[in-house]
């Protein structure tokens, strides 16, 4: 058994990785008091503007550039109606997610699918950067960031207690664009180095998978890691039992990882405590 | 005030979003006029850009538009209410006939065909027939068998992998059919099988793939529609051997892709159309394969001449066994 987990590890740790920059993303928006169910679509307009770029250049770099690009747009969407006229943020979200869907499969059918969307693997060198820079260096920045600095405590200031702080529009913009930058990345990352390019709802509830791991994890980076570690490795593990025939339905096995790390997030939670002025 | 203009927004959003993308599109004045346009109305489950399952009834419907000068018209279903809902409205309007691309719709056209006597509601696969209701049986099987023998023969590890979105009727008949033909080589080759449980996710069928390569699968093949892009990206990456299926994906990628089993789906649809403009439609199973032009195996030439001599003899002799009835395939229903 524990040699089928360190063979899953590898495989599941990369698969994995554009849940994880999703959860750091989701992870500052929602310290800064904002829930942006709008990630899903980020990361699918993401996952389409990075292979467009990718196929446009032959570049990996322009393809995350355009990614990331892609998430921005999207992102300014739900700020300016969140942010600058305070629409409900659930409902924002929802309309963004629909007309990020609408969107990209309309782009995708007016394109005739076909080849501008099937781009080669992505080198080796670069996926291991990107899985290096998620699981290390964005934890550590992120860190950092939010509860080392200025700039981090006016940001979950704007989470907690807005009322105190003098631009809070300004922070909330702030994290929105940092989000952006990550699921954007994560985006990309899904669709021109796990994916072989875009397809029609390719995201398949990882944006709001990302959403559940973020409160699972009690908003702080340790419990984004560990949340998305658990539910990447249970992930692979389930197909590598699936394949094993152990003659469990397949159903149950595929409810795994959410069963998983529901239970061991909870089981370590404790008391949960949101940040106070999330949704407002 | 400012919320309630976004929630109307959202609300508009949402209802633009939701409405079927349906589109009718009128014969070219070119082809030959009969006495009276038929009409034919399609349902798939799901895009028709998908490359794979989906593009292919679409193409069917514009040959049928093309050869036989119908008018052609198309919707996106996805639920089984859509499916019921797309199959009356093509019986309300008194099309000739209406097609549900896949096992899932039966149930749907029986209870339409109940209401709507005068159109013809055909499913791809399924069992269910009634006067008006009758199921197209591809024999895909056929192929899928032929790729069982190849993996066991060209093996080095004897285990073979396969990757399916949805456990459905007709994608677990296809993996039964491979595996009874690996093992009538090698009865103790091992096939093992993955289920995503969807067709979207590409990353996941990635994963999926790397799993079984990871056990130790050395030939890999997919049922997953789009989501076989991901299984091939995996297969590239660790230049394992896979097969393609549906269509000839052998350009997808031609370092490893080694044959396809092909479904000459649109030509399916114009066999069963011509059937219907010609009133020779009969209520029965209307069975589709080799013999009939419907099912193929295709091989990638790139990668043929890599393969031993004995397992194409092999192939072949057994295609001629299919073809002339010597050699039953099994089907999962």
């Amino acid at each position: 058994m524990i040699d089928v987990i360190l063979h899953a590890l590898p495989i599941a740790i990369i698969a994995s990785t554009p849940l994880l920059l999703a959860v750091e993303g989701e992870l500052v928006v929602q310290r800064a008091g904002m829930i942006n169910l709008g990630i899903e679509g980020m990361m699918l307009v993401a996952a389409m503007t990075g292979v467009i770029g990718q196929q446009l250049t032959r570049s990996a770099a322009a393809g995350f550039v355009a990614g990331i690009a892609g998430a921005m747009v999207v992102a300014a969407l739900f700020g300016v109606f969140a942010i600058r006229y305070r629409a409900d943020q659930i409902v924002t979200g929802t309309a963004v997610n629909l007309l990020a869907a609408g969107a990209t499969g309309f782009v995708y059918q007016a394109l005739r699918g076909g080849a501008l969307f099937f781009v080669p693997p992505m080198p080796e060198q670069v996926q291991r950067l990107v899985v290096l820079l998620a699981w290390l260096v964005v934890p550590a920045a992120l860190g950092l960031l939010l509860w080392m600095s200025r700039f981090g405590l006016r940001l979950r200031a704007a989470g907690e207690n807005p009322e105190v702080l003098a631009h809070v529009a300004r922070y909330r913009w702030c994290a929105l664009a940092i989000e952006a930058l990550l699921a954007g990345t994560g985006g990309a990352f899904l669709s021109l180095a796990l994916s072989s390019g875009f397809a029609e709802n390719m995201t398949a509830g990882r944006g709001f998978i990302a959403l559940s791991i973020v409160i699972f994890g009690r908003w702080n980076v340790r419990g984004a890691i560990i949340g998305t570690a658990l539910f990447g490795i249970a992930a692979a593990l389930q197909y590598t039992l699936q394949a094993m025939n152990i003659g469990l339905p397949y159903h149950l096995l595929l409810a795994l990882p959410y069963v998983v790390t529901l239970l061991i997030l909870c089981g370590i939670a404790g008391r949960v405590r949101a940040p106070e002025a999330l949704g407002r | 005030m400012k919320r309630t203009a976004v929630i109307i927004v959202t609300a508009l959003l949402a209802v633009a979003c939701n409405q079927k993308q349906e589109s009718t599109s009128t014969p070219t004045s070119a082809a030959p006029a009969p006495k009276s346009v038929m009409h034919v109305g399609l349902l798939t489950p799901g895009s028709i850009n998908d490359a794979g399952w989906n593009a292919l009834a679409w193409e069917g419907v514009q040959r049928i538009q093309k050869e036989l000068g119908a008018e052609v018209s198309h919707q996106e279903t996805k639920t089984p209410a859509e499916i019921l809902e797309g199959f009356k409205s093509y019986g309300a309007k008194n099309y000739d006939l209406a097609f549900g691309h896949g096992f899932e719709f039966q149930d749907a056209a029986k209870q339409a065909g109940a209401q709507y006597p005068k159109t013809i509601f055909i499913t791809t696969s399924g069992n269910t027939v009634a006067p008006n209701v009758a199921p197209m049986v591809f024999e895909l099987e056929q192929a899928t068998y032929l790729l069982g023998i190849i993996a066991a023969r060209e093996s080095k590890t004897g285990k073979a992998g396969l990757v399916g979105g949805i456990n459905l009727p007709s994608i677990a008949s296809t993996f039964l059919a491979f595996k009874a033909g690996a093992q009538s080589v090698n009865p103790k080759f091992e096939v093992k099988e993955i289920y995503t449980g969807n067709f979207d996710d590409l990353g996941a069928a990635k994963l999926a793939t790397q799993s079984l390569i990871n056990a130790g699968c050395d030939f890999i093949f997919h049922q997953a529609n789009e989501a076989g892009r991901g299984v091939f990206q995996a297969c590239q990456e660790k230049h394992v051997r896979c097969f393609g299926s549906n269509k000839n994906q052998n350009d997808l990628a031609p370092d490893v892709i080694v044959a396809s089993a092909v479904l000459d789906v649109p030509g399916a649809f114009v066999t069963v159309a011509k059937k219907v403009q010609s009133h020779q439609f009969k209520p029965e199973i209307q069975y589709l394969g080799m013999n009939e032009g419907i099912v193929s195996l295709v091989w990638n030439d790139k990668l043929k001449p890599a393969m031993k001599p004995e397992t194409i003899a092999e192939v072949e002799k057994v295609e001629q066994g299919i073809r002339s009835g010597t050699v039953k395939v099994p089907r999962g229903f």
